[in-house]
């Protein structure tokens, strides 16, 4: 489609005529005044705040007690130095760690000594008392990852130390043990530079992140969404303008807008650091420019892929309204993978920095921290061009289409042939989100309450308040009928059978995704002080019934007219998979949610895989704390294949030869 | 001036829906033609495609001299389209509005066609009030104002007088029949008898996406053996459904 002769008005012209006018009705908006003023009066200080508190609960107390001798420590076996995470013997590193040690000259020591970081030092290494009744001095390196590793090493062996050194000690004196013997003053020797880095680099990709999507949605909104539902945009199309030149226009505007109220806000944070004395003072080291200007350019992309974004968001949706409520899933989409880039594991990797924003959050941390690998950078900078250059496409076509014009087909139609497959993955996502930020938290408190919490308000009931929001009747739609015995007998051996799915699954996906330790302890160890009927009720029970209610209730009710029973069986197993928010997880529970869903479409009756859940995860449960199974996967694998396909044979028969008999009823 | 031959468009959301089913008809300077059917005729569809808003998936449509397709550009410098839902900015003035198209439209000397527009249309005493603060009517004298800020040579307007009162809706045929006698084409859709009696130099009928007729007034009674345009509609249509 040729535009017209081009010389005559240019395009740039066309642009910022556009962009004037757009950014003069937006600037009359007191909602965008409002965002822009908010943002950084309210909602920056808080989130400097919660980061501090976050930090506080990060550094342990400080360990002081009454001192022994310390020749008694460098004489023993236990004098161990810890280097890079790993022990060893006391021999050539040991000068090395005692050397600065002389310089100590305050008995606090810790955070207020200044010797001059050195970088080459280890990671973390025991600095000796030179005279009686000086602290144990512990330095290590928390701007790395091993060396916040290497201080827990440390502090086991002092921990160890001191406890060998109680029994005899005292016991031979005939005296009480004291709470502790040893006194440590611990200290974060990464050079200031290295500390601002890393902690600016966790931060400033989350919060540019908050800042544009925040600063732009509204704007995004109002003059793309807003401009069809107004009727103003019927008439601006037929104006002699291009078609790109409303596409850039609108960009412009939402960046300018995005850019200013992101600016604001960095200006307030920065007041509000100053302000609250927070527990930023590794800020205070001044970064090299050359590091700052590097994650600027980073971060390029990632703002003109986010705002393209939101201009697609603004252009797909029927009403501002609509946006608006999108926005809560949109962002958590955005703040997810920036969230995982900030996770003290995380680290740059060839196939992370294609993922976008995780991608560019990583590389923009390491960079600030001096720690980054220039290939692995351009790697991350090169997707996020590509990706940002592919978000503009698709915005560009958004803008330009017909459906522009004519908006998304009518929900409507859409609803009255029973489809509700975009409501059925808003309201997934509103359950992650959910359990992401109330979830967890809630669990941290007490693990009780953390799961009724969780279950019951997260996951439930949103799923029961969706289908009655929607208008759906709540009974049929969540197949809330009661289930023929049959089915349920074969439900309660395929509910134990499936145990080996998930064990099957996980032990074919171990070469390519291991299990972390960490992961397995914890969850181990999770299920510890309860009793066995408690245990059974919280961790088999609950979720059998609310799992079930969200997963093969509302959402399968919701999206299997749109998706087949194929589809809906495969996109319900993926969420189920995902909603754990664990990369281990996903596939061994997704295949079970696959099997799970299979059985509610086979027997009609959401009791059955209620039953299945229960029986499964209660005998997992049950196994794993009466010792039977210490460890996983001691079954063999032909064991756990049985097992599956048992469970798989079980709900095939379901639902089966009893047709006329049901539908008699 | 507006030249329209087998035009079709098939709308996919997701079931195929016939809006515009092989339409033609033709409009020459100085002539107000009316596009006159029922709700859901495809009208807008029609007007759409000829504000080059809508590609057409059959046929061809000219404006002007025009390709839609080929030159959408000469076309909007040709056409004040004025769309049947159409709205205003509302955080701009009146004469913001005016001048906001007339800098798109590159009228030149901008400032003074915005002022011998806004006498024209009495907008003058509201010229400074944010049009969210107008009234229907006003509203509608801004749309239309805006519409021609251009002076195009072809009006085309979707249903004017929708949801209009009876005295602004009497200034709008006013003014149509004044861009008449300057000898400017007008097109003009509506499902309003009367309307079209009143104006029509020539009457398109249109009909579940089909043109039925297209004839002057007198042509479409000698046609029919109806005096009144509602029993010849009426007529054409039962015709039709044979
Ligand atoms: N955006 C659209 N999406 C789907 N169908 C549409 C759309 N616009 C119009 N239609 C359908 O096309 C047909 C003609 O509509 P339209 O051109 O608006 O008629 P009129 O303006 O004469 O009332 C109607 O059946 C209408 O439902
Ligand atoms: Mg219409």
């Amino acid at each position: 489609m040729s535009e017209g002769p081009a010389g005559q008005w240019g395009l740039r012209q066309q642009v910022l005529r556009m962009f004037r006018w757009d950014l003069r009705y937006q600037l009359r908006d007191p909602r965008t005044l409002l965002l822009m003023i908010l943002t950084p009066l309210v909602l920056v200080p808080a989130m400097t705040w919660l980061s501090q508190s976050a930090d506080d609960r990060r550094e342990g107390p400080l360990v002081v007690a009454a001192p022994i001798a310390f020749a008694e420590w460098v004489d023993s076996d236990d004098a161990l130095i810890v280097i890079d995470g790993t022990l060893e013997e006391p021999g050539a590193p040991h000068g090395a760690a005692t050397e600065p040690a002389g310089q100590g000259d305050d008995e606090t020591a810790g955070e207020t000594d200044d010797t001059e970081p050195d970088v080459t030092a280890p990671l973390a290494q025991v600095i000796l008392p030179v005279e009686q009744g000086e602290p144990y001095r512990v330095r290590y390196r928390g701007a790395r990852l091993e060396g916040s590793a290497a201080l827990e090493r440390v502090r086991t062996v002092i921990r160890r130390h001191e406890e060998a050194r109680r029994a005899d000690r005292f016991a031979r004196l005939g005296l009480p043990p004291p709470d502790q013997i040893l006194a440590t003053a611990v200290r974060d020797a990464s050079t200031a530079e290295a500390r601002a880095g890393d902690l600016l680099g966790r931060l400033a990709p989350l919060v540019l992140l908050l800042l544009v999507m925040t600063g732009g949605l509204h704007t995004a909104l109002d003059i793309i969404t807003g401009e069809r539902e107004r009727g103003t945009l019927e008439t601006l199309l037929s104006a002699p303008v291009e078609r790109r030149a409303v596409l850039y226009a609108k960009g412009l505007s939402v960046l300018v807008t995005a850019g200013v109220s992101t600016v604001l806000a960095l200006i307030s944070l920065g007041i509000s650091t100053a302000l609250f004395d927070m527990g930023l003072d590794g800020l205070d080291a001044s970064l090299p420019p050359a590091r700052i200007a590097m994650a600027g350019l980073l971060m390029l992309p990632l703002v003109v892929m986010l705002t393209a974004a939101l201009m697609l968001l603004a252009a797909r949706v029927p009403d501002y309204k609509a946006g608006q409520f999108l926005s809560a899933p949109a962002m958590m989409v955005v703040l997810l993978p920036a969230g995982l880039a900030a996770l003290p594991e995380a680290e740059l990797g060839p196939l992370l920095a294609l993922i976008p924003i995780t991608g560019i959050a990583l590389a923009v941390r390491e960079v600030l921290s001096g720690v980054a690998e220039p290939g692995l950078v351009l790697l991350a900078l090169g997707a996020a061009v590509a990706h940002a250059g592919l978000t503009v496409r698709f915005a560009g076509q958004a803008l330009t289409g017909e459906r522009f014009l004519l908006g998304p087909p009518d929900r409507r139609a859409r609803h009255a042939r029973g489809d509700f497959a975009v409501e059925g993955v808003g309201l997934f996502l509103l359950a992650i989100l959910c359990l992401w930020f109330f979830g967890q938290t809630a669990q941290g408190l007490d693990l009780t309450i953390g799961m009724l919490v969780t279950q019951i308000l997260t996951i439930a009931l949103p799923a029961v308040a969706a289908v009655a929001w929607l208008g759906r009747p709540i009974g049929a739609t969540l197949r809330l009928r009661a289930p023929r015995m049959r089915d349920a007998l074969l439900a309660v051996i395929a509910g134990a059978a499936a145990t080996g799915v998930g064990q099957l699954v996980a032990l074919v996906q171990s070469p390519l995704i291991p299990v972390p330790e960490a992961f397995l302890e914890q969850f181990g160890g999770q299920f510890e002080g309860f009793g066995l009927a408690q245990a059974l009720l919280l961790f088999a029970l609950l979720p059998g019934i609310c799992e079930e209610i969200l997963f093969r209730g509302a959402l399968v009710g919701l999206m299997e007219r749109r998706l087949g029973r194929l589809g809906v069986m495969l996109a319900v197993g993926a969420m189920f998979g995902l909603i754990h928010l664990a990369v281990p997880r996903i596939l061994p529970t997704g295949v079970l949610g696959v099997l799970l869903t299979w059985a509610v479409l086979r027997s009609g009756s959401l009791w059955i895989p209620i039953i299945m859940h229960a029986v499964h995860n209660g005998l997992l449960f049950t196994l794993a704390s009466t010792g039977a199974v210490a460890e996983d996967q001691q079954l063999p694998w032909y064991a756990l294949l049985g097992a599956s396909a048992l469970a798989i044979g079980l709900v095939a028969l379901m639902g089966r030869g009893s047709t006329a008999a049901a539908e008699k009823t | 001036m507006i030249e329209v031959r087998g035009l079709g468009k098939t709308f996919h959301r997701p079931d195929p829906i016939v809006a515009v089913d092989g339409v033609g008809f033709h409009c020459e300077p100085g002539e107000v033609v009316g596009l006159l059917g029922p709700n859901g005729a495809g009208k807008t569809t029609t007007l759409r495609i000829l504000a080059t808003l809508l590609s057409p998936d059959v046929g061809s449509a000219a404006v002007a001299g025009h390709d839609v397709v080929e030159e959408p550009d000469q076309v909007r410098r040709s056409i004040g389209y004025l769309s049947a839902s159409t709205g205003l900015y509302p955080r701009l003035t009146a004469r913001e509005t005016l001048t906001y198209f007339a800098e798109l439209h590159q009228v030149p000397d901008a400032g003074r066609r915005v002022d011998a527009l806004m006498e024209r249309f009495e907008i003058g005493p509201f010229a400074h009030v944010r049009c969210d603060r107008l009234s229907t009517g006003m509203k509608q004298k801004v749309s239309i104002a805006r519409a021609i800020v251009h002076d195009p040579p072809v009006l085309i307007f979707d249903e004017p007088t929708l949801g209009l009162d009876v005295l602004v809706a009497q200034t709008l045929l006013a003014f149509i029949e004044e861009r008449r006698a300057a000898g400017r084409t007008v097109l003009f859709s509506t499902h309003v008898m009367r309307e079209a009696e009143r104006l029509c130099d020539r009457i398109a009928i249109i009909h579940k996406g089909r043109i039925l007729a297209e004839d002057t007034l007198d042509g479409l009674r000698a046609r029919t053996g109806e005096t009144d345009l509602e029993q010849v509609f009426v007529q054409l249509v039962e015709s039709a459904g044979e």
